[in-house]
């Protein structure tokens, strides 16, 4: 996937030769810092994309289906049934006006063909499910009258409500606090394993990688540096980015010393570096660095690096 | 030595239920806590933990309810217009989004040398050659001086609000939440800065923060909040690696870490945070506590010494023993 927006700049180069795969069942995670893609790529599978976005090359297959070649009405079939997503913040997510069972049974009604009673015993189930307290009273509830958890549980009952077979979670628990976010994880994952379901999970928290991905790819501006099953990635780290990144994180055994940091800034995509998008913070850059764009290749059983360290370039 | 010492800190907030009613919020509710000089302290909780409220009324950034805040002999609760001012000058606050904290409207230089200005009298000229300093102080080329913090990234923005917290030679800062809206490779340069300058300029620190391994990393003494009441308190590794208060075994439980090998023992918290408006009887912890007894809705656990740290806890050593024998018995 190669994707640009028309800004008023010039054209932001926001998607560079994007390939990876989730396979059926699998936690996959993608990590990055602000700016690097990570949403981006979530909205290209979901089709949500803004206007000003030009796919220049590129494909999405679900299920073997291509997803780019379908009609708006098809897509709009789709989502919810196939793909759902639990955004970021759930307060700005859900609508303030109705009670969210009646968002919920919205969202069952436009897929199915039921009854609203139907719908709202199928969201006092899918309530309990996801461990709200009363689910009969939360499904009368409005947003604002409940917490940023239990919003999250009601936005992950919305987009399972349809047994959809991918579920994109984009940043799911950047909102509540960290005892919240170890139940809302806990209950993800249990989720998934009853439902056979496969999960995208966007994170800039590495922590959260470790504790929950089989497999992981790291971006950076608009590029996939690594792909990797996750203990491979924690303990082999192959690409100078992920090393550092993974270098910089504060940890109680490196008191004292200095943490690692990556020296200047995430570049402009509307002028990228030429070659490897990282090569100018590099500390392993060589001269073909700013000429050559490295390929992601496997360069370990099923762990991917784009940098021509592993090519065998030399200086 | 202690720098700072808080004694018996209350804030509580005013606010309407319903259309009639009155009520208070008790955000901060009886905190003891001693910062000694040269340390960095670091306050760790959940939002509406009180961390943040505690920190401004160090500040007398808001005025507390109840209490008394010591720096060195002086008492900053008792301190008013003409000497509350001058001694300020001595403490400072670095915020947690740079972007709203500093002023839109005002170039970097503008921003720096304010402080400088009007409490310095220090001229135009004088100003500039002092914000230059400071600039190249907190690793920032002196050209950004006529920028805009908009023209500027976050990380750069966050060097800025510290220079300009240094600009009156502060002795202690509070940093709240100070790198929490940063990428961890930025976190990394702005945390390293904040360490060299500490050394250099022998500052004080209230680090208040969210992240245990960020305050496991950098802080010397850390202390727990808890809906508005301080629950354990000691030296940073004993607190976040040995800790005892079942509130800091369940946040520490909580915080995803870095390591794909370790098994997280689960003791998922029950519930949410309750209501610091009607604030549970006895412990405030025991609505979600998996060890509550009888004893915590009706007696308040004091701070003691428990081991190696300070806990506010009926119950600590059952517990710990209870952990240890299960731990026992499942290798």
């Amino acid at each position: 996937m190669s994707l640009d927006f028309r800004t008023e700049t010039g054209t932001a180069k926001v998607l560079d030769r994007l390939t990876f795969s989730i396979g059926e069942g699998e936690v996959f995670g993608l990590v990055g810092e602000t700016g690097c893609g990570k949403t981006v790529t979530a909205l290209t599978i979901l089709r949500l994309l803004p206007k000003t976005a030009v796919i220049r090359t590129g494909s999405v297959k679900l299920q073997g289906e291509e997803l780019l070649s379908k009609t708006d009405a098809e897509m709009q079939r789709l989502r919810g049934t196939k793909i759902s997503m639990v955004f970021q913040d759930p307060a700005t997510s859900l609508n303030p006006v109705f009670p969210v069972g009646e968002q919920i049974a919205r969202v069952v009604q436009s897929h199915e063909d039921v009854e609203r009673e139907e719908a709202e015993r199928r969201a006092v189930g899918l309530f309990k499910r996801v461990g709200l307290p009363d689910p009969e009273n939360v499904l009368r509830s409005y947003p604002h009258e409940l917490s940023g958890g239990m919003q999250q549980r009601v936005m992950i009952s919305m987009a399972l409500a349809c047994r959809p077979k991918l579920l994109i979670a984009d940043e799911p628990t950047t909102a509540v606090d960290v005892t919240i976010q170890a139940q809302i994880l806990d209950l993800l994952l249990e989720l998934q394993r009853e439902l056979h379901l496969s999960v995208l999970l966007i994170t800039h928290n590495l922590g959260i990688v470790a504790e929950t991905c089989q497999r992981v790819g790291v971006m950076y501006a608009g590029t996939l540096a690594e792909v990797a099953p996750t203990k491979d990635l924690f303990r082999e780290p192959l690409h100078p980015y992920t090393q550092r990144l993974l270098k910089s994180l504060p940890r109680p055994d490196a008191r004292g010393e200095p943490l690692a940091s990556i020296p200047g800034t995430v570049p402009s995509l509307v002028d990228p570096p030429t070659g490897c998008r990282y090569h100018p913070r590099c500390e392993f850059a060589m001269a073909s660095c700013s000429v050559r764009r490295p390929v992601l290749l496997e360069h370990r059983p099923s762990h991917r690096a784009a940098c021509l360290l592993y090519e065998g370039v030399k200086e | 030595m202690s720098l700072l010492r808080v004694e018996g800190l209350q804030k509580l907030f005013p606010v309407r239920v319903g259309f009639t009613g009155r009520a208070r919020v008790h955000a901060v509710d009886g905190v003891d806590l001693e910062i000694r000089e040269g340390e960095t302290f670091g306050l760790v909780g959940e939002s509406g933990s009180g961390k943040s409220t505690l920190g401004r009324c160090i500040l007398r950034l808001i005025n507390p309810t109840a209490g008394r805040i010591w720096f060195g002999d002086l008492d900053l609760t008792a301190l008013r217009g003409e000497a509350l001012r001058k001694t300020r000058l001595q403490l400072q606050i670095v915020f947690q989004n740079p972007m709203a904290s500093l002023d839109p409207r005002m170039r970097v230089g503008q921003t720096i040398a304010e402080p400088l200005r009007v409490h310095r009298g220090a001229t135009a000229q004088e100003a500039r050659a002092k914000v230059e300093e400071l600039l190249r102080r907190v690793g920032l080329h002196p050209e950004v001086i006529d920028k805009y913090p908009q023209e500027l990234s976050g990380g750069q923005c966050q060097r800025i609000a510290v220079a300009r917290a240094l600009a009156l030679e502060p002795k202690f800062i509070v940093l709240d939440e100070p790198t929490s809206s940063l990428d961890v490779s930025v976190q990394a340069q702005i945390v390293n800065l904040l360490k060299e300058l500490q050394r250099d300029l022998g500052l004080t620190y209230l680090f208040i923060t969210h992240d245990l391994a960020l305050v496991s990393y950098l802080a010397d003494r850390v202390g727990v909040m808890y809906l508005g009441k301080l629950v354990e308190v000691g030296g940073a590794v004993e607190v976040l690696q040995h800790g005892q208060h079942p509130y800091t075994l369940a946040l520490r439980n909580a915080v995803p870490l870095p390591d794909p090998d370790r098994e997280r023992s689960h003791i998922p918290l029950k519930g949410e945070i309750p209501s610091a408006v009607t604030p549970p009887s006895g412990c405030r912890f025991r609505t979600r506590c998996p060890w509550a007894q009888e004893r915590c809705a009706q007696e308040e656990p004091p701070m003691r010494e428990v081991g190696p740290t300070w806990v506010a806890c009926h119950f600590v050593e059952e517990i710990q023993t209870q952990i240890q024998t299960r731990r026992g018995t499942s290798t």
